[in-house]
């Protein structure tokens, strides 16, 4: 909204740095931070009231007892403060700023509905079944993909939308024509579940997803640059450079956001939080088409996914016994005897160290 | 104008009997009312409806899926049962509806649910709960119900205040008492002869049918006993192909283990029984399924009976029915249970053994069956069918509301309607002494469950099955068990030596559990190693000098384990086991510095105990404790407002008691 206020009053000779797509960045990601450090308390204060609050759970001998009512749904918090900077900063009639805040809302309600149901059911166990989560991910997946890859409404330049980048070699790309519904829909699916079941300790999933989103937001800007993706060699993305706004808006909120989840929690992203932030982060992968670097500046989050897998559909199902100690990873940690803190900050070093390497791959190719 | 009912509900007999049975009463109460009844075209209520002369309308319906495959199928009969129902509430406009449960019921009470919503009609609805138990339809009826009738007092509590009546649980008028004399003359029954009467149904059970051939050669060794043993037959003109077909089954039965009782004039066989009140009354003992239908008859008849619930219902409510009888003291209950000897075979059984002997020792004490006799005419509710017909008058405007005399209700056993989680829970707060020890007959129930845990094809459930047995002290499961820590499943094999060791070292012969945990200690998978180590660490009060030895030296080398739950547990019953200082020392100072703390925080115990127990000298020992790594790692956290909270809460409750 802002935006268009600021670009109107450059008109008639106001100040012309509103137009780029830095200083907006900037701005965005200083109202993100800001709005969800006014609102997080009584946003907090209130949850708690309404009785949206987390249940006990025991993971076999992890006791998480002591976490019993600590309020759920900051992704709440985290999902108003980003999307209110991205409305206040972003140009609304950019394509991509459209489908990034169709996911964050479809996400972020999808999630609402899941925590609501836990609570009401007063079972962790009870919100949405596993089958309709999936259904629901897949379908905006491939929703997803038909604007990838349908030449009446995709916004891409011819095939860009279609094509798989492959990292570390230049300019290859693997070209997946309608393929790219089935890629999309999995995609989508990965990181929204990944998130989720990262999302099981204080910071634990908001550090990582705040790097990956660093990383989508830099790709951005270079896909959305035409010096910088012709100097790079990347597909040049008329106008996507909007997504970093967006995602600086996230990232600042993200930060608020761990000022209050950071150990020991004041509130938990609860579903609501970690579908927004897989579903966001998903598609804005997806729009930059950098699916493939973004997996591995999100290491954490697969690792997570796949140890989850591995435990569960190997050992528990084929193998009939447990392969790790306990799924996912940090509770095996935990399980060691790990305290929580440090498996966090372990996992924001190894996010960290991924995030870095993922931008290095502009330059080595 | 005539008032025009709706009966609904269905599947099985034991949901359209009592509708029928309402039907007369309320015919009686509002002659000129007409009647119909929706239901499924190939299910009890297409043979039954029309022989009483109520005319049948279809509507499609299914049970809850199972599996994902049922989706769609049910989705779809539920969309045409809807359909059907709006049809037929809309063309006969009914005045009352009266469903009963069973799936059969869902679209008519969901349509009529619908139009009263949209004011389209605002026919009442009366529901009646035949079992012990709220059925899952009537649990939903219950919510857009006027009134719901129940069977049992005990129901009462599952149910809204203002909506709930006891009403009894209407049995027909032909099932009236008749004349023993008369009925024994009737069936050609010589006068002094001690008559036993099996029955699984009209369709039959097989549990109840195979117990009663096992029993029947124990039976029939007295001169005077005679059974008659009602076996079933298939439902309607083309059953299911791979419906139970009771009478074969019997037949087969017999010709296969005892040819002789083929001819036996005291053993009658039969597939069908249409008088069944005078079979009622020509018997002294009942044997009998555990259906609200054959309870409620066996108790308008005022007999004795020994009941077997069909295991695994919703809600146990099988098991739910016969229990209140037991603690009125009419019946006795034999649970019928899966054989863990033989898991996968998916066939509960109740030894033939054990109801040869209870029947022979009812049948020995006439006074006792006499009692018994009295308890259940006792909870008959003969006026059943007329307190229906009085709610019904007070839906449709026409009577005050029926005010029954309720008799008090009983607590239900803990045990009932558990899950496997459930029942570990449960045994976990009665072992930390939360709540009160089982009693003799919820234990006896929990282990019929542990047995069909342990007896199931489901891997899973077996693991579950073995940890409970463990927790419940199910002393008789020790064979069995063995023999799981021996099966090809990890999970199984770590859940025996679990189980094994909640049994206790009195569970085997102290060589042969030794011999077990020999293996458990060598096992492939790591978290049956550190079961087996635990369990060492519990169970070696008994073992010989000579197995103590080996499983020391197992232990000592299960300290280099590569996981860190094995070197754990080998640290722990090191502690407890080991005899002499070498080769645990060595094994022990090997740990000192273990990269996981849990470990090394075992070892202070370990030493603790060796020091106790006079293996090492006190000096090695707190040479060893100093030599130790101690890092911050495995300091916990403390709560405290959540602890004060909690102790302000315990300051409270105490003036409030």
């Amino acid at each position: 909204m802002l935006y268009f206020l600021m670009r109107a009053l450059e008109e008639v000779g106001g100040p012309a740095v509103f137009r780029y797509v830095t200083s907006r960045s900037a701005l965005a990601f200083i109202t993100g931070f800001v709005c969800v450090l006014i609102v997080g308390r009584p946003l907090i204060n209130w949850l708690y009231r309404r009785g949206y609050r987390s249940f006990e759970r025991t993971y076999g001998d992890i006791n998480t007892t002591a976490k019993t009512g600590t309020p759920i749904m900051g992704g709440l918090l985290m999902a108003l403060g980003g999307l209110g900077a991205a409305f206040l900063w972003c140009d609304l009639t950019n394509p991509f700023v459209w489908m990034l805040f169709a996911a964050a809302v479809y996400f972020a309600g999808f999630g609402l509905l899941d925590d609501w149901l836990k609570i009401r059911h007063r079972n962790p166990d009870r919100g949405l079944s596993r089958p309709v989560k999936l259904a629901s991910q897949i379908l905006f997946g491939l929703g997803l993909g038909l604007f990838l890859a349908w030449p009446d409404i995709t916004p891409f330049p011819h095939q860009v939308g279609t094509q798989l980048q492959i990292p570390f070699l230049k300019g290859a790309a693997l070209d997946l024509r309608f393929g790219i519904l089935a890629w999309s829909a999995f995609y989508i699916a990965y990181h929204v579940n990944a998130v989720n079941i990262t999302d099981g300790m204080d910071g634990l999933a908001t550090v990582p997803a705040i790097l990956v989103f660093a990383v989508v937001a830099t790709f951005a800007y270079i896909a959305g640059n035409v010096q910088l993706s012709a100097h790079y060699l990347y597909a040049f993305i008329p106008r996507s450079s909007e997504i970093t706004v967006f995602c600086a808006a996230i990232i600042g909120a993200g930060l608020g956001f761990l000022w209050y989840v950071c150990h020991p929690a004041s509130v938990f992203l609860g579903d609501t939080g970690s579908l927004f932030i897989g579903g966001v982060l998903g598609t804005a992968a997806l729009m930059i088409r950098q699916e493939l670097v973004c997996l591995i500046a999100g290491l954490v989050f697969m690792l997570e996914l796949l140890s989850t897998f591995v435990q569960e559909q190997i050992g528990f199902r084929l193998l009939q016994r447990r392969i790790l100690p306990r799924a996912p990873l940090h509770h095996a940690l935990q399980h060691r005897g790990m305290a929580e803190s440090k498996i966090v900050v372990r996992f924001w070093i190894v996010s960290l160290i991924c995030a870095a390497f993922a931008i290095t791959t502009i330059k080595f190719r | 104008m005539p008032r025009r009912i709706l009966l609904t509900g269905g599947g099985t007999g034991g949901h359209v009997a009592p509708a029928l049975a309402a039907a007369d009463a309320l015919a009686e109460r509002f002659p000129a009312a007409d009647f119909r009844y929706a239901g499924l075209a190939d299910k009890a209520e297409a043979t039954m409806v029309p022989r009483a002369g109520i005319p049948l309308s279809r509507v499609w319906s299914r049970g809850l899926p199972a599996a994902w495959t049922g989706v769609l199928p049910f989705a779809w009969s539920l969309g045409w049962g809807l359909v059907s129902a709006f049809g037929i509430l809309m063309r006969y406009r009914p005045d009352l509806i009266f469903a009963t449960g069973g799936y059969v019921a869902a679209p008519v009470v969901l349509a009529n649910a619908v139009l009263r919503r949209l004011h389209l009609a605002r026919t009442p609805l009366l529901v009646h709960e035949q079992n012990a138990h709220l059925g899952r339809l009537n649990r939903l009826a219950a919510q857009v119900a006027d009134l719901v009738a129940v069977s049992f007092a005990e129901t009462l509590r599952e149910l809204p205040e203002g909506k709930a009546v006891y009403t009894g649980y209407p049995v027909r008028s032909g099932c009236q008492r008749v004349d023993r004399a008369a009925a024994r003359r009737a069936l050609a029954l010589p006068d002094q002869a001690r008559v036993v009467f099996a029955f699984g149904g009209s369709q039959g059970a097989r549990t109840l049918n195979r117990a009663v051939v096992e029993a029947a050669p124990a039976l029939l060794a007295e001169q005077n006993f005679w059974l008659i043993h009602g076996c079933g037959r298939p439902f309607g003109r083309r059953p299911a192909r791979n419906a139970y077909h009771g009478y074969q089954d019997v037949q087969d039965r017999l010709r296969a283990s005892d040819v002789a009782l083929l001819d036996e004039p005291r053993y009658r066989r039969c597939d069908f029984i249409d008088d069944m009140a005078a079979y009622y009354a020509a018997s002294d003992l009942v044997i009998c399924r555990a259906g609200a239908g054959s309870l409620m008859e066996v108790c308008a008849q005022g007999k004795p009976a020994i009941v077997i619930p069909k295991a695994s219902l919703p809600g146990d409510h099988q098991v739910r029915n016969a229990r209140v009888l037991e603690r009125a003291g009419a019946c006795r209950v034999l649970y019928e249970r899966l054989d863990p000897r033989a898991p996968g075979n998916d066939e509960p059984r109740v030894p033939g053994t054990r109801l040869a002997d209870l029947a022979r020792e009812l049948l020995a004490a006439p006074q006792r069956l006499a009692q018994m006799a009295a308890a259940a005419a006792n909870l008959a509710a003969p006026d059943a069918a007329r307190f229906l017909a009085d709610c019904a008058a007070y839906l449709l405007g026409e009577g005050p509301r029926p005010a029954v005399a309720v008799p008090p209700p009983h607590p239900f056993d803990r045990v009932m309607g558990l899950d496997a989680a459930g029942m570990e829970e449960l045994l976990q707060t009665v072992t930390s002494e939360a709540a009160p020890p089982l009693e003799a007959a919820e234990r006896e129930l929990l282990l019929s469950k542990i047995d069909d845990l342990l007896g199931s094809g489901d891997w899973l459930r077996r693991a579950r099955g073995c940890r409970l047995a463990g927790l419940a002290g199910y002393r008789e499961a020790a064979g069995v068990l063995r023999g799981m820590a021996q099966t090809d499943v990890p999970m199984v094999r770590r859940d025996a030596l679990k189980g094994l060791r909640g049994l206790g070292s009195h569970a085997l012969p102290p060589a042969e559990f030794a011999a077990i945990l020999d293996r458990g200690l060598a096992d492939r998978y790591y978290e049956a190693r550190a079961e087996a180590a635990l369990t060492v660490a519990i169970c070696n009060g008994k073992f010989a000098p000579d197995d103590r030895v080996r499983l020391t030296e197992r232990l000592a080398a299960l300290c280099r384990d590569p996981s860190f739950e094995v070197r754990m547990a080998a640290v722990r019953a090191l502690g407890r086991l080991a005899d002499a200082p070498q080769p645990v020392a060595a094994a022990l100072a090997s740990l000192h510095f273990d990269p996981v703390w849990k470990v090394r925080s075992a070892l202070f115990q370990a030493y603790a105990e060796l020091t106790e127990r006079g293996v090492i000298a006190p000096a090695a020992a707190h040479a060893a404790l100093d030599s130790i790594l101690i890092t911050a790692n495995g300091y916990l956290t403390e709560y405290q407002i959540r602890h004060r909270r909690n102790e302000a809460l315990r300051r409270v409750r105490r003036r409030e008691m």
